[in-house]
């Protein structure tokens, strides 16, 4: 089942255009979740996740 | 993390149901693959699975007191009830206490994991998220609401899919990118493309028109140098024409001498005018008596200080205060010791400071100071005559060397024509060093540079909003999407699974899942007997909780109460194939097809039977069954015998 769950998110990812390594990165925090190894009540190490995740992503924005 | 659980135990003590505990262990540690526990009706059978129900998915603590009070023991002085249900997840031994307290209406739990015990309903991390109302209610399943699987204002399987197989995690990653976005963005003013394209095309104006302004304003300084330069070389080249003139030379220097003397002259009255004006006492003879009579009456009444302090000393001496209340001698007391404090010792020193310089400064003529600036003013305005004077002749003796010299007439001109230039260049270059910040200025480079600086900022702000809002978006979507495609690939694969095994294991059997669509939907749900639709919706949720990943107990109500005789053979023979604890709550009306299923196959299945104490030939068997408990008001009966022989007249 957790293969569905990578296969999903990769797909997603790829979909819209993002970098492959922000896949990883929603993967591994879901694995992270899986395993009891993060909590997704933890609000400051959900941040910290987000962070991240939001640097990985990309945007035409300040292009404009 | 896979989900491994089952249920050791459980016991009930003072509550509506008979009292009584049900071990579901085989040996050691691990349980029965069936137990089958036969409640007569008003044991309390749907009390027992209600409890169930309430212990693992811990919301009890919701009850309503009417609700709480529905599960006291009836005709008992019991004041509390409690229910406990013992299980093993994933190796762990696991705890759960239900206690309801019926005088305060109140219910509380406790949860013992291993071996620490804590107050609270508080399942381990990994079984957090199953032990939850809805997912609960599947695994521990009233058999007569089966049909129910079938519709989605009862059911929300994609719930207990996200629940079961951790895409509920999705829910949490997205709320966590919506809150990270509203956090960063809370100080921003402008959300919106409109207030971006505005800001932006402010930036743009601004740095144009700052651009215009800075090289007009080299421009005005380059041009203003040359000014000056020129003037500069023009009024030298003035000089050294007038020099080779010797009678209007030596006469002009006198002129000019003349001249800086007379400046002299005025700029020191002026300086000592400005000084004397700053007394007030020299502005006005009346002010100066003014202050003179202030002198004198401070004097006469004694201020600073002596005024005050009589005051209160004659306040102290009277029989009310001057507020009407009546003084006592404490208070007379109070006022004599505090009364120096309603004059401090700076209000003191000024009155005195003011006192002495009055004195000091004016003497006793308030005319003289009035009188003697007048005369100074009267001076500044004969020097500035002399001044004026000295200005002309000077002109003068310059006017008559320019009349008598064409060439110096025209350097003067060009010296007036440059000047004109200097001027207005230098008023140019003022222009934009002007550092007033009203709107109206709209040439100062400084106060551009300023504005400008702030609508980058703004800019930059919304830049970094809209930058943001674009990037939760992204991921929301993403998330959204993968969570979709992840329940949609796990329902698939779960349906397939569930039909395989009713291919296998029900061959007969014409039904088939379709999908699952919140509730579960079936191929041809018209073609179907309720039997075989229900015999699927079984193997569904047997198969849904017993996956590669995940084992459940699965707890039932009434398995064969809806079903006719004939399917209930066939889901006899099913469901516990399809689990590896299967718990069935029957009554002996449901013994037939169902029951004698098991009972003909003689191994493997435990078997219980619970009634109420009233029927004493019933009790006498019961006491006489090896193994059988006897509670205030129940027995307990193991065997598949007494379960077989068991009666009632009332079923």
């Amino acid at each position: 089942m957790q293969n569905h769950i990578e296969t999903a998110i990769k797909s997603a990812v790829k979909e819209r255009g993002q970098p492959a390594d922000l896949a990883k990165k929603l993967t591994a925090w879901m694995q992270a979740l899986s395993v009891g190894n993060d909590n997704i009540d933890d609000i400051q190490r959900a941040m910290q996740r987000v962070s991240i995740i939001f640097e990985t992503t990309t945007t035409d924005t300040k292009g404009r | 993390m896979a989900a491994d659980f089952f249920l050791l135990r459980w016991k009930s003590e003072g509550l509506r149901c008979p009292d009584h505990e049900i071990k579901l262990l085989e040996s050691g540690d691990n349980p029965r693959g069936v137990t089958l526990i036969q409640m007569p009706n008003g044991t309390g059978k749907t009390t027992t699975l209600s409890l169930l129900r309430a212990t693992l998915s811990g919301d009890a603590v919701e009850w309503t007191n009417t609700h709480l009070q529905s599960f006291r023991k009836r005709q008992s002085s019991a004041t509390s009830g409690r229910f406990l249900v013992e299980g093993v997840f994933d190796g762990k031994r696991l705890t759960i206490i239900l206690e309801l307290d019926f005088e305060e209406g109140k219910a509380s739990y406790s949860t013992t994991v291993g071996s620490g015990k804590k107050t609270g309903f508080l399942p381990p991390r990994g079984l957090h998220r199953f032990l939850n109302r809805d997912f609960v209610r599947l695994f521990v399943f009233d058999g007569e609401e089966a049909a129910r699987l079938l519709d989605h204002k009862y059911t929300n399987a994609h719930d207990a899919i996200d629940n079961l197989f951790q895409l509920k995690f999705f829910d949490g990653i997205e709320q966590h990118i919506r809150d990270y976005w509203a956090e960063q963005t809370s100080q921003a003013t402008a959300l919106a493309g409109k207030g971006l394209t505005q800001r932006r095309n402010r930036v743009d104006q601004l740095q144009l028109q700052l651009k215009t302004c800075e090289a007009a304003y080299a421009l005005a300084q380059a041009e203003r140098d040359r000014a000056q330069d020129q003037l500069n070389k023009k009024t030298r080249k003035f000089d050294q024409q007038l020099k080779k003139r010797r009678n209007y030379h030596e006469a002009l220097q006198l002129a000019e001498t003349a001249l800086a003397d007379a400046k002299t002259v005025v700029q020191q009255q002026a300086q000592k005018l400005l000084t004397r004006i700053r007394d007030p006492f020299a502005l006005s003879a009346k002010t100066a008596a003014d202050l003179l009579a202030l002198r004198a009456n401070l004097d006469r009444v004694k201020l600073p200080e002596s005024t005050s302090r009589e005051f209160f000393d004659e306040l102290a001496g009277e029989e009310e205060c001057v507020c009407g209340r009546p003084l006592t001698q404490e208070c007379k007391t109070h006022i004599l010791s505090h009364a120096s404090r309603y004059l401090g010792t700076e209000d003191v020193v000024f009155l005195n400071t003011m006192k002495s310089d009055i004195a000091t400064m004016m003497g006793t003529d308030p005319a003289a100071h009035a009188n003697e600036l007048q005369g100074a003013t009267r001076q500044l305005l004969e020097h500035m005559r002399d001044e004026d004077l000295a200005w002309t002749n000077r002109d003068s003796v310059r006017s008559k060397a320019v009349d008598d010299d064409p060439a110096l007439k025209k350097i003067v001109a060009e010296i007036a024509e440059l000047q004109a230039s200097a001027d207005k260049s230098a008023a140019e270059v003022e222009k934009y060093e002007n550092t007033d910040e009203s709107e109206e200025n709209i040439c100062g480079i400084a106060v551009l540079k300023k504005r400008l600086s702030e609508a980058e900022r703004k800019v930059a702000e919304i830049t970094h909003t809209l930058d943001l809002k674009e990037k939760r978006d992204v991921l929301v979507a993403i998330v959204q999407a993968a969570q979709k495609a992840a329940r949609t690939a796990i329902s698939e694969q779960t349906v397939n699974e569930a039909n395989e095994r009713i291919q296998t294991l029900m061959p007969m059997n014409r039904v088939r899942i379709s999908a699952i669509n919140k509730c579960l939907v079936l191929e041809d749900q018209e073609g179907g007997s309720m039997g075989e639709t229900l015999s699927v919706a079984y193997a569904f949720l047997a198969t849904f909780f017993n996956s590669a990943d995940n084992r459940f107990p699965f707890v039932v109500d009434s398995p064969a109460g809806a079903i006719d005789l004939e399917i209930r053979a066939r889901i006899a023979e099913l469901v516990p194939r399809l689990t590896s604890q299967f718990i069935a709550f029957t009554i002996s009306s449901e013994r037939q097809g169902f029951c004698d299923h098991f009972l003909a196959k003689r191994s493997g299945t435990q078997y219980f039977t619970l009634f109420r104490k009233g029927d004493t030939t019933l009790e006498r068997k019961a006491r006489a069954t090896k193994g059988s408990a006897e509670t205030e008001d129940g027995l307990l009966v193991p065997g598949a015998k007494f379960f077989r022989e068991f009666q009632l007249e009332s079923e």
